[in-house]
């Protein structure tokens, strides 16, 4: 990894390469002549890729004086590969030897560059937001409900009031103290929700609960946002009923396992108007 | 099957079997190429390690590929991976009271983050190789509040980490482990990281500029059993080749997984 691979010309390396800061001068000497500015185009510990107005063949060895902050680097490097520009001549240099300080003080140099290069355009707000799902990977050991969940995709209707039935969507799972539903979009954790749960194409429930935890995922170049709510208030009737309903489900459908694919993959998930 | 992703690139905790198995097999796929293992029928490289609940790994997303992976070693009683060739520097450190972690299972996808001339100053590799680092250094640091990162490198990275502001603690030594490859220890140490990354104002801006609060993972997350079995029982040898001592703790972490019967289904002569 130290050597570069001249199989690969640097000019065609990736846009968003890193380019040097405007100033950094460097000169080269060929044998005993005297030393010739040049302009450097981009840098590595591996080598240089610079422009001249002189065309220096393949193999053509060059002492060069990097001069990078307050210290020359002295190294001695090889041309690679040629480019014919406009201007003038594109080289690719490899460093053929470099003393260990150099080295050092050069490999600092990229790498501070580079962070300073790259530092605004990073995002960690994925992961710095990450909610760390209990309902995929974790031991039932763990499992801060008190009742087993049912991986059942059923519809559910929600709202902020109890009025009007604002979002139709379905859950992830569901049990007698709470569910998971999916949307497109983001709810705030500790929000309020009227939600009516449909049992059957005819056979609704409401039931108040608030939102406990949120988690996003991607699928598909779609943000799917999975929310666990907890039962808050919900009618005696329409418990038992509930829990009737969970009782045969469980018992006809044991080995259910409905994927997040599966969720993905009915496109008409709702969307704030 | 990846995880797809809406940003071009974005980076995460690994909590799902989707997500470990694109890890093991990076990992696998990059070590194999770099000649830090043999080849293996499961095509995966799965370390006790990463069974252990306190253990976290960090995904870079590229779209839907894996674009690079590390893992980050919790000290505990099973010692940490670099142990085996440090014995006594780590506990050196130890003894001193250090509370040390360990990166371990750094791959970047080469596939998707060509090597090229410039190799890992490719602005490429070292947007990922940053992308990763800063959110393990701040878990590390702030979300568990450990002491000491810790490394062991091929001496041919050495500089790379000495830039980062690591510091050498153990000589160059056999590491069996990756293949009888040669390793250094290195480590950063929290105490003094922030005033030395001063020095360098690009990284000093990259890691401290804007300060990362990480949820604590371990507090939520363990492998279920059946994830569990798949990962360290069917798909490599990790329960079949454990010690004694490491049965013990992945019995304290896993009450109800019966660790000795899964040892003895799966490596009778063990008994």
């Amino acid at each position: 990894m130290d050597s570069p691979e001249s199989s690969q010309n640097p000019h065609d390396l990736p846009r968003d390469q890193i380019r040097i800061p405007a100033g950094l001068k460097a000169k080269y000497q060929q044998g005993d002549s005297e030393p010739h500015e040049i302009k450097i185009q981009n840098i590595s510990r591996g080598g240089i890729c610079m422009e001249d107005q002189v065309l220096l063949p393949e193999g053509t060895c060059l002492h060069l004086l990097l001069k990078i902050k307050e210290k020359v680097v002295d190294a001695y490097g090889e041309v690679s590969w040629s480019e014919k520009q406009e201007s003038g001549f594109l080289h690719g240099i490899k460093f053929t030897f470099m003393d260990q300080d150099s080295r050092e003080w050069l490999n600092a140099f990229v790498m501070d560059w580079a962070a300073e290069y790259i530092a605004e355009s990073l995002d960690f707000s994925d992961i710095a937001e990450m909610e760390i799902d209990m309902g995929i990977e974790c031991d039932s050991t763990v499992e801060r409900r008190h009742y087993a969940r049912l991986r059942l995709p059923l519809r559910v209707d929600f709202s902020f009031s109890g009025t009007t039935k604002f979002v139709q969507t379905q859950t992830h799972d569901l049990s007698e103290g709470g569910l998971c539903f999916t949307c497109g979009f983001n709810l705030r954790k500790d929000q309020e929700l009227h939600l009516w749960l449909w049992l059957s194409a005819t056979e609704e429930i409401h039931i108040r609960g608030i939102v406990r935890h949120t988690s996003k995922r991607y699928a598909e170049g779609k943000t799917i946002y999975f929310h666990g709510v907890e039962f808050l208030i919900i009618e005696d009737s329409s418990r038992s009923r509930f829990s009737e309903f969970l009782a045969q489900k469980r018992s006809e459908l044991a080995a259910i396992e409905v994927s997040l694919d599966d969720i993905i993959s009915q496109g008409d998930r709702p969307e704030l108007p | 099957m990846g995880v797809p992703g809406s940003k071009a690139e974005r980076i995460s905790f690994a909590t799902s079997k989707e997500h470990f198995e694109e890890v093991f097999k990076l990992a696998y796929k990059e070590y194999l190429r770099k000649g830090y293992c043999s080849p293996n029928p499961c095509e995966r490289r799965i370390p006790i390690y990463n069974a252990l609940p306190e253990t976290v790994t960090f995904c870079l997303w590229r779209g839907e590929n894996l674009a690079g992976t590390a893992s980050l070693i919790l000290d505990s009683p099973i010692g940490l991976p670099m142990e085996k060739v440090y014995p006594d520097e780590i506990q050196v450190l130890r003894t001193q009271g250090r509370k040390m972690c360990e990166v371990s299972l750094l791959a970047l996808n080469s596939a998707l983050i060509k090597e090229g001339v410039f190799a890992i100053y490719f602005a490429e590799r070292l947007r990922c190789l940053y992308q990763l680092f800063k959110p393990l250094f701040w878990y590390a640091k702030a979300t568990i509040g450990y002491t000491d990162l810790c490394i062991a490198c091929n001496p041919k990275h050495k500089a790379l980490y000495t830039s980062l502001h690591f510091q050498q603690f153990g000589a160059e030594k056999v590491y069996e482990s990756v293949n009888a490859n040669p390793s250094i220890a290195m480590r950063l140490d929290f105490d003094q990281a922030e005033e030395r990354v001063k020095m360098t104002p690009g990284l000093h801006k990259l890691f401290f500029g804007t300060k990362l609060q990480l949820k604590h993972v371990s507090e939520n997350f363990r492998w279920s059993k059946e994830n569990f079995i798949s990962f360290f029982c069917e798909k490599s040898d990790v329960i079949k080749s454990a010690s004694p001592k490491e049965i013990d703790y992945l019995t304290k972490c896993y009450p109800d997984f019966k660790i000795d019967e899964l040892r003895m289904q799966y490596n009778p002569s063990a008994g």
